[in-house]
């Protein structure tokens, strides 16, 4: 069964990251309450290169995944959730999913969840 | 009277692309667009395609997970900033069934081999590449060599203004690019090209529901060093190209794109207007 956004901390930690004006600052939440962004595409965060080519939009995905986990690692509490994966490339799966237009804020929380296990979980 | 001709492309954004990525398999994209053009009156269903697949090496020792261990931004840190070799093969372009029609057909396929180094907000790739440039199809094409630099900074707390910023310098063989032989018997020249993606961001939301959220400029510029005068003259000696793109809450985008590199069609004006399933939400 997919993955579904809702009312858990690993769908919020993600939403707030991305739309705090003093976190990721991407979307205002009246416009784009809680119960919506699930379906939130990544082409319409703020950072996104609409006009980048792959290259363009690695290079801005890896800089925004880094200032998005430094923030969401900053307010949440995470444990691992599996021993002896590769730390370099669970980043490389998140830069790969904000690097692709059609994904969304679901599949960003589906993918950290998979990695992270939440204080609160 | 010089004819300018407009073309006018609608993004199937509605239609969701074919996405296939995860980490070190091969990312392909493939996403219909819709051409058409004002001065041949056709319209004609394109695929546009990115292919990537690169392979790391050296850099720091693999850093792994143990489970019900606190996470914290300094391993991240400490896992992914700095630097490593790697090789890579990427292609992309714009296929449609008959190429008379496609007026972005610019195609590219490269071998790449580099060093790339990330340091959070800035990032830096260098190193040397083999590549193909021709028409949709190849059946006209520069084979070319050479050495490239990109770099990647971001101004902003939330990583959303930046420039990205590649140059590059080949030495290219044109033998297989008619319009050029027929003009000259040089099929061999340097060229000196600039990619310049600049990306400014509202620091504070407009919280209009089709507020301003950010805008866009991408450039390319490429200059044949010492080009021959019969290229000159043709104009053939540089190449550029413009995008401009505004980005709206909710979705929607508008983007203009002008001028023309070295295998499309003369046709320089394309204007897409695009939105995603957000603007019905």
């Amino acid at each position: 069964m997919s993955y579904q956004w809702k009312d858990n901390i690993a769908c919020k930690a993600v939403y707030e990251t991305m739309s705090r004006q003093d976190r990721m600052n991407q979307f205002d939440k009246n416009l784009v309450p809680f119960a919506k962004a699930g379906n939130y595409k990544i082409a319409d965060l703020k950072y996104f290169p609409r006009a980048g080519d792959i290259d363009e939009r690695k290079a801005a995905a890896h800089g925004f995944c880094d200032g998005f986990l430094e923030y969401l690692l900053s307010d949440y509490s995470v444990t691992w959730e599996v021993s002896g994966e590769d730390i370099k490339q669970i980043v490389q799966e998140i830069v790969d999913l904000l690097s692709t237009a059609d994904k969304t804020l679901t599949d960003l929380a589906a993918l950290l969840d998979s990695k992270f296990k939440y204080a609160d979980e | 009277m010089k004819c300018i001709p407009i073309t006018l492309l609608m993004s199937l954004a509605v239609v969701s692309p074919l996405t296939m990525a995860a980490d070190d398999k091969p990312i392909i994209n493939l996403k219909p667009v819709m051409i058409e053009s004002k001065e041949l009156n056709t319209t004609t269903l394109g695929l546009k395609y990115e292919i990537k697949d690169t392979y790391h090496f050296g850099g720091k020792p693999t850093a792994t997970t143990t489970e019900g261990q606190t996470v914290t931004f300094g391993d991240i840190k400490e896992a992914t900033h700095g630097g490593n070799g790697y090789v890579g093969f990427d292609a992309n372009g714009t296929w449609t069934v008959d190429k008379a029609d496609n007026p972005t057909s610019t195609s590219t396929a490269a071998l790449k081999a580099g060093y790339h180094n990330f340091q959070g907000n800035f990032s830096l790739d260098t190193g040397l590449d083999y590549k193909l440039e021709g028409d949709q199809d190849y059946s006209e094409k520069n084979s070319m060599y050479g050495l490239f630099l990109d770099s990647y900074y971001s101004f902003t707390r939330d990583r959303s203004t930046y420039v990205i910023m590649g140059l590059g310098y080949d030495k290219i063989d044109a033998a297989e690019d008619s319009g050029r032989t027929a003009l000259t018997t040089t099929d061999t020249y340097d060229r000196f090209s600039v990619d310049l993606l600049l990306k400014y961001s509202l620091e504070k939301l407009n919280k209009k529901k089709y507020g301003i959220t950010s805008l866009e400029l991408k450039y390319s510029y490429y200059e044949e060093v010492d080009a021959p005068a019969a290229i000159v003259n043709a104009n053939l000696d540089t190449f550029n190209s413009r995008t401009f793109v505004i980005n709206f809450n909710r979705g929607l985008y508008v983007a203009y794109s002008s001028g023309n590199l070295p295998f499309d069609k003369q046709n320089d004006r394309v204007f897409q207007i695009g939105f995603d399933q957000n603007l019905f939400d």
